[in-house]
């Protein structure tokens, strides 16, 4: 398992939209994604589940990969985060 | 007469069409398998998006590529792992229907959404409950209500609309649309704006007030509805229609014009933001910069203290956004009468002559610099523009400039990139300020009037007292003096006066403005053009004539007439 915090940057927060482009990039991924956010962990591969932890701008979040395809699967996610998600 | 929040600017008269939700009644329990349950709900899913693409298709030719988007994010959701697996734990463990158990898994993250305490958040839970109802819809060959049915010119009338219903309005032949629910967020508000169909939203029990085919007249601008007018409403509605086409042509023209008096004079006419979300609106109206982006909004709705790397992120974007046009950047503008949980400002008495703004900045230095270094920094990105509000002695303006240049220099050490000459102004908008502005000018890069604190501090009215509402006006003799003399003094210094407040964008007050000689007039973003407009129809040097004359003028009465004269 790896893991790594991030800090949301884009301006709306982990919304619909930018919340969708994260999910498409983690989706292809064959490991197990969760995130957690004030202490609480959801499916990262679920538009739904990153939706409902309720995440805005400025604040850091964590990212928890297992599976074989794990450490490709967090710099994607830490990549997409840092590009601004769309935003 | 009724009055709901108007979303979209247009008048209407037309026949109403009144759409009634019938809830879809459904078996709970299944006779099938879970496997011929499941394949329900499987061939629901696929139809869903089958139909929904097509849909998106229709919407972006009507609405745009943004608006699609909302309905091809709805062919994600449907397909969400978190509602995949909810459904078919349902199917397996209940024995229910593909119906019931659709039912199941959507409403509970619809309760996780409409409870979230953040109203973009909550409109989701509507996203939710319309790819409910379409899948619904589907499984059971039963469609609860007909937008399709719509044959001839009318407005809708609707408990409300979903994205989907949105999206497949005709609007060829739906001209208007009212709702009993929904806020400015909504997607209706949203998809209403971008389609240009005037909506009313929030109108309590329309439904019980109206028929298929009554007469309706709206104003999506100012939310007014009036059902079955009267010959004398049709006639002043017919009337409004009217000025609103040739309202809407005349400022069309002055989109991506200069600012320019009929003689010459060069101002600027910038905009005023809260946040990221503004800036589109900036853009289209073609504002030339922005005269104030109020910070307090990064700061409040939240649990902790933006950081510097959060903060530096969202000025950067607002500078790049305006490339080289100035982007003037207000310190924390907040005290005990914002909910700021973890600042522990206490409850004051009189918070509007408290501990606020600047004072409140320069009583806690740790947040202050954070701030600054993050402006500082954006500053290497645009054109930056640093303003102080609340400031009503020289010391604090130089003890704010004190701790710029020590960051700067921290700065430099840590080989971080900053503009080295960032202007550094003041809000002019307590009397203290206004009657020292001469002193100030000597220190300040620009000075930027807020005409809204100026007027309360100066006539001494509580702005939400409403007892004593009638003396809070900016046309005051006394408020009009101080603009006066606090434009002058930055005008001797040799710097830029601007204004920020409601005043800089009231066309009546404008001419007034023009003649006292003020550079930047800063606004909400929609009343750009309009003001424009004003400045490109007047002469400064025909204003200027003026100015004894109004300054000497010892009315409210007699001011505010006289500038309707010279505005017209």
């Amino acid at each position: 398992m790896v893991n790594e915090k991030f800090l949301v940057h884009n301006k709306s927060g982990l919304h619909v939209r930018p919340a969708g482009v994260l999910v498409k990039v983690i989706q292809p991924f064959k490991c197990n994604v969760t995130l957690k956010f004030n202490d609480k962990e959801y499916n990262a591969k679920s538009i739904l589940g990153i939706m409902s932890a309720g995440i805005k701008a400025g604040e850091t979040v964590e990212f928890m990969c297992d599976g074989e395809d794990e450490a490709a699967c967090l710099q994607a996610i830490g990549e997409a985060i840092a590009s601004g998600l769309g935003e | 007469m009724h009055r709901g929040i108007g979303v979209c600017d247009g008048i209407v008269i037309s026949k109403a069409f009144v759409i009634k939700k019938e809830e879809i009644v459904f078996e709970l329990n299944s006779n099938l398998t879970y496997q011929e349950e499941s394949d329900r709900y499987n061939q629901a899913v696929e139809k869903f998006i089958e139909n929904t693409l097509e849909l998106a298709a229709m919407v972006e030719k009507n609405a745009g590529a943004e608006q699609a988007m909302i309905l091809e994010g709805h062919t994600i959701i449907v397909q969400d792992p978190e509602i995949t697996a909810g459904v078919v734990s349902e199917l397996e463990n209940s024995g229910v229907t593909a119906e019931a158990a659709v039912t199941a898994a959507f409403d509970m993250f619809a309760a996780i959404f409409a409870s979230m305490d953040d109203e973009l958040m909550s409109e989701r839970a509507h996203d939710l409950e319309d790819i409910k109802t379409r899948l619904i819809e589907i499984l059971t060959g039963k469609i609860s209500r007909g937008i399709e049915d719509i044959a001839q010119e009318c407005i809708i009338i609707a408990r409300d609309m979903t994205p989907s219903e949105t999206g497949r309005i005709n609007k060829d032949i739906v001209k208007g649309v009212v709702t009993e629910v929904g806020g400015i967020t909504s997607h209706m508000a949203i998809m209403a704006k971008a389609m240009e169909l005037p909506t009313v939203l929030g109108i309590e029990n329309m439904l019980s007030m109206v028929k298929t085919g009554d007469m309706i007249a709206i104003n999506g601008g100012s939310g007014e509805v009036v059902i079955n007018p009267s010959k004398e409403e049709l006639a002043r509605f017919e009337k409004l229609i009217e000025e609103f086409n040739v309202y809407k042509k005349e400022l069309e023209v002055y989109k991506g014009r200069e600012s320019v008096t009929l003689d010459g004079f060069q101002v600027e006419i910038a905009a005023n933001i809260g946040g990221l979300e503004d800036l589109e609106s900036v853009l289209k109206n073609t504002a030339e910069g922005i005269g104030l982006f109020r910070t307090e909004f990064l700061f409040m709705e939240r649990e902790s203290l933006p950081n510097e790397e959060a903060q530096f992120e969202v000025y950067k974007q607002v500078a790049e956004s305006l490339g080289d046009k100035p982007v003037i950047i207000r310190t924390l503008d907040i005290g005990g009468d914002k909910d700021v949980p973890y600042l522990n400002i206490e409850k004051e008495e009189n918070p509007f002559l408290g501990y606020r703004a600047i004072r409140l900045c320069l009583g806690d230095p740790e947040m202050f610099n954070i701030q600054l270094r993050a402006l500082l920094r954006a500053s290497h990105y645009g054109n930056i523009k640093i303003m102080i509000p609340m400031i009503t002695t020289v010391t604090e303006l130089r003890q704010t400039k004190e701790i710029i240049e020590r960051l700067k220099n921290d700065l430099a050490k840590e080989g971080k990139a900053f503009n080295k000459d960032v202007d550094v102004g003041i809000m002019i908008e307590t009397p203290a300020s206004s009657l020292i502005a001469d002193v100030l000018a000597k220190e300040s890069d620009f000075f930027s009037i807020g005409t809204n604190d100026l007027t309360q501090y100066t006539m001494a009215v509580d702005r939400g007292n409403e007892k004593v509402q009638y003396l809070y006006s900016t046309f005051e003799p006394a408020v009009m003096r101080s603009i006066y003399n606090i434009i002058k003094a930055g005008k001797d210094a040799g710097i830029m006066v601007g204004m920020c407040g409601e005043g800089a964008g009231d066309v009546n007050m404008i001419p007034f403005l023009l003649a006292c000689g003020l550079d930047e007039f800063s606004m909400s973003a929609s009343a750009v053009l309009r003001a424009r407009k004003a400045i490109c129809n007047l002469s400064k040097s025909e204003m200027e004539k003026e100015l004894d004359k109004i300054l000497d003028m010892e009315t409210r009465e007699e001011i505010f007439n006289h500038l309707q004269r010279l505005a017209k």
